[in-house]
């Protein structure tokens, strides 16, 4: 009735593929992917759900693929979302020090924790995350863990992710409507850098653009903690589409084109040449510019960066980027993509996989899966984290309800 | 000074001087009439263009400064100052309302065609966008015309960061001021922007606009006023801008040393109205004006005028020059042109109805102004001079009726303006919400929202 070992599962819905994967945390403690389920995705555009009902049969087919893999029946996930309403911003939280002492103990820290989530957003608008950055104390800034040291002022710096109440909604409806629970809406963005960030990277600073097709979320870390985070509504479908117009064939052809032909930058040596498209169904055949499809897939692509670059600047997130820019998702296939974010950036740019989980097969070591194994990755970090305060003896209620969830 | 010199020296050597005050109905002996220019400033931004202007020592000018806001009328130098519609604002400003400011001017019409009287040319200098200037300017206009002056308006419009309601404004009041203006000098307060760094202060920008703006109001009426090596009169500046209806641009530029022309040619390319030679390139007549000292060479003019051909196509071209003894080894261009294209065929009734139209479909769209049957009042009241066809200019209805072929095409020419150059349709896209990045549409394919072409 017990599970043996609890089981983490990471559920992307994205615009291209729905994606499930499902892991098991090991006697050792080390996490270990035992399941993937994929399936092809219809009712997203843009990282948003518009055809709930196509979008619960993928996910079904996904799940059910994940389970029949892991050999596990999966009761909940940590769901990853994405979308053009998430954003993101720093805030800061402030608590006097009670004590006659000075002493900075674990309840200043938790008051000043919950004066940082206090936060005037918009009605329509719920936290998502709130990730803790670091703290202040009298002034002193920096302090990674203030319990111990003294003090008259504490302050905590968060960065909040806050998104269209509504819209989170209806990702987590539909995944309830498949009788699954939701543990946990995760950032995209977030996973991304979770599965393809080392701690190394994470201290130096960096910048990680997860590539979608639906949408390019970019998030930055400096000094261990989560600065910034973003989320742009042009992703691949756009290139596709500016590629369907632009060489005026259908958008099936202009995908395949893509990612046959495509490149992120423009060779000089490219003048001229042309590509035969053999006639089928009746088409007659059709020849196109090679240069040009380069062309407007290359700007397509350094009009995203850009976008990011301006907005880093005005957030004044640059100068943190010591340890360069990683690249992951679907759109980090793209050939030379590397050097044209290394143009636009000014910084090295390379190509991010997901690691340092156990039991990923070399089909899951893609840039695209980074979303999907960070869901997990994150899931680990939440139940790893409940264990312990569990372990702490507070709240034993909680602790019962989760022995209880993870057996029924 | 010079100027008071020149001046009776132009009437003088200058019959066509007279002629060209035709339209004006008074004077008899146009031989010895020497012209008379006035600045009018309408509103606050009117107001502090005109004081600009006035520090630079035209004689011969008169400045009118006119403010519904009796606070703004202060200033230096001496003008004749008028509050607008004392009685209806009673000193307080327009309030950014138009329509109060309209109202305002028409409140005063008797004493505006008082201080208009007995001018040649006349300036309009306003800000667009605000109360004041933006409903009062079209209505001293009218006003100038009628009073047989050559009407030029010379107006700014708002920062992209003072909203969309207020360049909407400004929009709709030079249209109201094109249509009865005989040109309007339009010069976006953006387009300052670009010539300064971030740092500038908020009165060095406004100093350069008013710079810019009084430099070109002072060419103008230095080209006018001094006899020249080849002179440029009234008759041919009317004929470059009169009944035009249009926008015109205006650009100037001075400068010394051996390699002035290169200068000179860069600064008027460069300048904010001609906008790297689109300007020029739309415009069928072009008035050029040198000023030079005495060693100014044909071979100077010869290269300003290559380059400045090379931009615009088959326009009609006037030349001025003057020579200015203290200007040795310097050179000023003076560069007006004007595209008159679209009313070429239309007669002269048509811009009312083109205005009015204009409205009916504005209409639509949320102005902001409460009442739109004031506007459309002042338009069908004013007939040019020349006399208008009387039926089509009176009734919105019988306009709409009889005039209906003109209105049609009228409508269709407004709504060419407002539809975008290539409609792309979005594919994949049709069915979500557009991704919206500073007024930008992301989904059109950005290799068409850059301009690059695909050959």
């Amino acid at each position: 009735m017990f599970d043996s070992n609890p089981i983490i599962v990471g559920l992307e819905v994205g615009t291209s593929k729905i994606c499930a994967v499902v892991a098991e945390i090991n006697d050792a403690g080390l996490l270990n992917i035992t399941g993937v389920g994929q399936h092809a995705s219809h009712g997203v555009r843009k990282g948003e759900i518009v055809d709930p009902q196509a979008v619960s049969e993928d996910i079904r087919n996904a799940i059910v693929e994940a389970e029949g893999m892991a050999d596990v029946e999966v009761r909940s996930v940590f769901l990853g979302v994405s979308g053009s309403h998430l954003r993101g911003f720093n805030n800061r939280g402030v608590h006097p020090v009670v004590s006659a002492d000075r002493e900075i103990g674990d309840e200043d820290v938790q008051d000043v924790m919950k004066n940082s989530k206090a936060i005037n957003l918009p009605a329509e608008n719920h936290v998502v995350h709130v990730m803790r950055q670091d703290f202040c104390v009298d002034g002193q800034d920096g302090i990674q863990n203030p319990v111990g040291m003294l003090g008259a002022r504490l302050e905590a710096k968060v960065h909040v992710v806050h998104g269209n109440f509504n819209r989170l909604q209806n990702a987590v409806r539909v995944v309830k409507g498949l009788q699954l629970d939701v543990e946990e809406v995760v950032f995209n963005g977030l996973a991304s850098s979770l599965a393809v960030l080392s701690s190394e990277q994470k201290e130096l600073g960096t910048l990680v653009i997860d590539m979608g097709a639906g949408t390019t979320e970019y998030v930055v870390y400096a000094d261990g903690v989560v600065r910034h985070t973003g989320v742009l509504a042009v992703g691949g479908d756009h290139v596709s589409n500016d590629l369907a117009y632009g060489l005026r064939v259908p958008l099936g052809r202009a995908e395949q084109l893509k990612l046959s032909h495509g490149s992120a930058v423009v060779d000089e040596a490219l003048k001229g040449q042309s590509i035969r498209l053999g006639g089928d169904h009746g088409l007659p055949e059709k020849s196109v510019n090679l240069e040009h499809l380069r062309r407007i897939m290359s700007m397509r692509l350094e009009e995203v960066f850009e976008l990011i670059e301006q907005e880093l600047d005005r957030a004044e997130m640059l100068d943190y980027l010591r340890a360069g820019v990683v690249l992951c998702g679907g759109g980090a296939h793209t050939p030379e993509v590397e050097r044209l974010a290394s143009k636009v950036f000014r910084l090295p740019v390379r190509v991010g996989k997901p690691g340092a989980v156990g039991g990923i097969t070399t089909s899951l070591e893609l840039p695209d899966f980074a979303t999907s194994v960070g869901l997990v990755k994150f899931g680990a970090f939440q139940h790893r984290k409940n264990q312990h305060s569990s372990m702490r003896g507070r709240g034993w209620r909680s602790a019962l309800g989760q022995l209880f969830r993870r057996g029924a | 000074m010079d100027d008071n010199q020149s001046m009776n020296v132009g009437g003088e050597s200058n019959p066509g001087v007279g002629a060209g005050g035709s339209g004006e109905e008074a004077k008899s002996t146009p031989a010895l009439k020497s012209l008379r220019m006035t600045v009018v400033g309408v509103g606050g931004a009117g107001r502090n263009a005109v004081e600009a202007l006035a520090g630079r020592g035209l004689e011969g000018v008169g400045f009118v400064v006119l403010n519904t806001d009796a606070m703004g009328l202060g200033g230096e130098l001496s003008a004749t100052r008028f509050q607008l519609g004392a009685q209806m604002t009673r000193g307080l400003g327009a309030g950014g309302d138009p329509e109060v400011g309209r109202a305002a001017a028409e409140a005063d019409v008797t004493k505006l065609r008082e201080l208009c009287q007995g001018s040649d040319l006349v300036f309009i200098m306003a800000g667009m966008g605000g109360g004041t200037g933006t409903g009062g300017a079209p209505v001293v206009a009218r006003v100038a015309k009628e009073a047989g002056a050559l009407v030029l308006g010379v107006v700014t419009t708002p920062f992209g960061c003072e909203g969309t309601r207020r360049q909407r404004q400004a929009a709709w009041g030079v249209e109201q001021l094109k249509a009865v203006a005989d040109a309007v000098i339009c010069l976006p307060n953006e387009k300052v922007l670009k010539l300064v760094d971030d740092r500038s202060g908020v009165m060095e920008v406004f100093r350069i606009t008013n710079d810019i703006l009084a430099e070109g109001v002072c060419s103008i009426c230095r080209m006018l006023s001094r006899p020249g090596v080849m002179h440029v009169d009234f008759a041919d500046f009317c004929s470059v801008l009169r009944g035009r209806h249009a926008e015109s641009l205006l650009a100037t530029a001075r400068a010394r040393g051996e390699n002035r022309v290169a200068e000179i040619v860069d600064r008027l390319i460069m300048s904010p109205f001609v906008n790297g030679g689109q300007g020029l390139g739309e415009a069928d007549a072009l008035l050029v004006s040198f000023v030079g000292g005495a060693d100014f060479s044909m071979g100077e003019l010869n290269r300003v005028m290559d380059s400045i051909h090379k931009h615009c196509g088959s326009a009609h071209v006037f030349i001025g020059a003057t020579i200015d003894p203290t200007m040795t080894d310097g050179l000023a261009v003076t560069l007006i042109a004007s595209k008159g294209g679209r009313l070429g065929v239309v007669t002269e009734s048509a811009p009312a109805n083109r205005v009015e139209a204009g409205l009916k479909i504005d209409a639509g769209l949320d102005f902001g102004l409460d009442k739109q049957n004031g506007p459309m009042k002042s338009t069908t009241r004013f007939l040019p001079p020349e006399g208008g066809d009387i039926a089509s200019g009176t009734g919105g209805s019988t306009k709409e009726a009889g005039a209906g072929g003109k209105l049609r095409q009228a409508v269709r020419r407004m709504r060419q303006g407002m539809l975008p150059l290539e409609v792309v349709s979005r594919g994949r896209f049709e069915k979500s919400e557009p991704t919206l990045h500073k007024g930008e549409d992301l989904d059109i394919p950005t290799y068409i929202r850059r301009g690059v072409p695909l050959n």
